[in-house]
C-alpha cells in the first residue's frame, strides 16, 4: 500500500515482539543504568550508582518477586519503542510527532506479544498527511497491557 | 485493601526547571537502539542518520539536585504508569542535547488496590541554540506491594 493512501480504519501490520533479557540489558546499558553495576568500591567511597545499578525488578528475579511480580518485567517505556518500530515498519516514510502511552499492566520479559493499531483520523494538509493512530500491545490472552495514541506525519504529497 | 497513609512531597520544587546534564547521541547509540528494538535506521536526504523519537526515552533522566521527595505512607512499590513524548524538531546522529527536568504534579487516586500516588515529571531536550526539540512527560505510580508471584 502507498503510504499516503493510508486512511481511517486501516490497521497496522501486527508485529510480533519478544522483549527478552538481552534487549532489556542492551537498552538499560544505553541509558547508563547498568554502566557501573557490580563495580567494587572502597568502604569509604561514596556510591555514584545509577538508580537501577543494583538488583532490581528488571534484572533480578528475587527483587521482581519481592515486589509482587511473577518474573522479570520490562521497563514500561520500552513498549513505546516497540510501538514506534511497528509504525515505522508499516509506514516507512512516516515521522512520529507525538506518542502518548499508558502502562496498565507490566510486560514480562520473555513473553511474546503483538504490537498493533488502527488509524483513527486523517488530515490532509498542503504538503503532508497527518494521521492519528490508536496503538496497543496485546498478549496471547487478548489483554492489552499497554495502549497509546500517536500523531504521525507522512511527508510531501 | 492495602493501607496507605499520608502523602507528602516537596511543594517548593513544583514547576521548577532543573538542569540534568547533556547527551551526545552517537551512531553507536542509534545502532544499539535499532538492533534492540527492530526500529529501521533512517537517513535524511543528505545522509544524516535520524534519531528515532522514542530513543530519547532511553535518555529520560529525572535525577536532579533537589528532588520531589514524594512519599505515600505504606506505598513501597513505584511503577511507571505512562509516558508521552512530543517531538518538535528531528534529532540526528552527533547532536548534543541539554536536558532539564521539571516536577509537574502529584495527585492520588483510590482504587481496588488502595490509594496510589501519581508523580508527574517533564523532561525537556534542547539543542545547542536552546531550542526545545522534544518534551517527555512521565507518570510514576506508588502503591502498596501486591501479593508475591503475580
Amino acid at each position: 500500500m502507498d503510504d499516503i493512501s493510508i486512511d481511517v480504519g486501516d490497521e497496522l501490520d501486527l508485529m510480533d515482539w519478544v522483549p527478552d533479557k538481552d534487549m532489556v540489558a542492551s537498552l538499560m546499558s544505553l541509558s547508563g543504568w547498568l554502566s557501573n553495576f557490580g563495580d567494587e568500591k572502597d568502604d569509604n567511597e561514596e556510591s555514584n550508582d545509577s538508580p537501577m545499578s543494583g538488583p532490581n525488578r528488571f534484572t533480578d528475579i528475587k527483587s521482581a518477586q519481592d515486589e509482587g511480580f511473577r518474573g522479570l518485567i520490562v521497563p514500561g517505556n520500552y513498549g513505546m519503542m516497540a510501538m514506534e518500530s511497528a509504525v515505522k515498519q508499516w509506514i516507512p516514510s512516516s515521522n512520529i510527532k507525538k506518542l502518548d502511552c499508558v502502562f496498565r499492566q507490566p510486560l514480562m520479559q520473555g513473553d511474546q506479544v503483538q504490537v498493533g493499531g488502527v488509524v483513527t483520523d486523517r488530515v490532509e494538509e498542503l504538503d503532508k498527511v497527518i494521521l492519528e493512530l490508536d496503538l496497543y500491545i496485546m498478549r496471547d490472552d487478548g489483554q492489552r497491557p499497554q495502549g497509546g495514541t500517536a500523531i504521525v506525519e507522512i511527508g510531501s504529497i | 485493601m492495602p493501607e496507605t497513609g499520608d502523602l507528602t512531597y516537596n511543594k517548593e520544587m513544583l514547576n521548577v526547571e532543573q538542569p540534568n546534564g547533556s547527551i551526545t547521541i552517537t551512531k553507536d547509540h542509534i545502532q544499539t537502539y535499532c538492533d534492540a528494538t527492530g526500529h529501521p535506521i533512517s537517513q535524511d536526504e543528505s545522509g544524516r542518520i535520524e534519531v528515532p523519537v522514542n530513543m530519547l526515552n532511553v535518555f529520560f533522566n529525572r535525577s536532579v539536585q533537589v528532588g520531589s521527595d514524594v512519599k505515600l505512607e505504606g506505598a513501597s512499590v513505584g511503577l511507571n504508569a505512562g509516558r508521552s513524548i512530543e517531538v518538535f524538531d528531528q534529532v540526528f546522529e552527533g547532536d548534543t542535547l541539554d536536558r532539564s527536568a521539571i516536577f509537574k504534579e502529584v495527585y492520588t487516586k483510590t482504587g481496588r488496590s488502595g490509594t496510589m500516588a501519581f508523580e508527574v515529571w517533564e523532561i525537556l531536550f534542547k539543542n545547542d541554540n536552546g531550542e526545545l526539540v522534544a518534551r517527555a512527560t512521565d507518570s510514576m505510580v506508588y502503591r502498596a506491594p501486591g501479593k508475591p508471584g503475580k
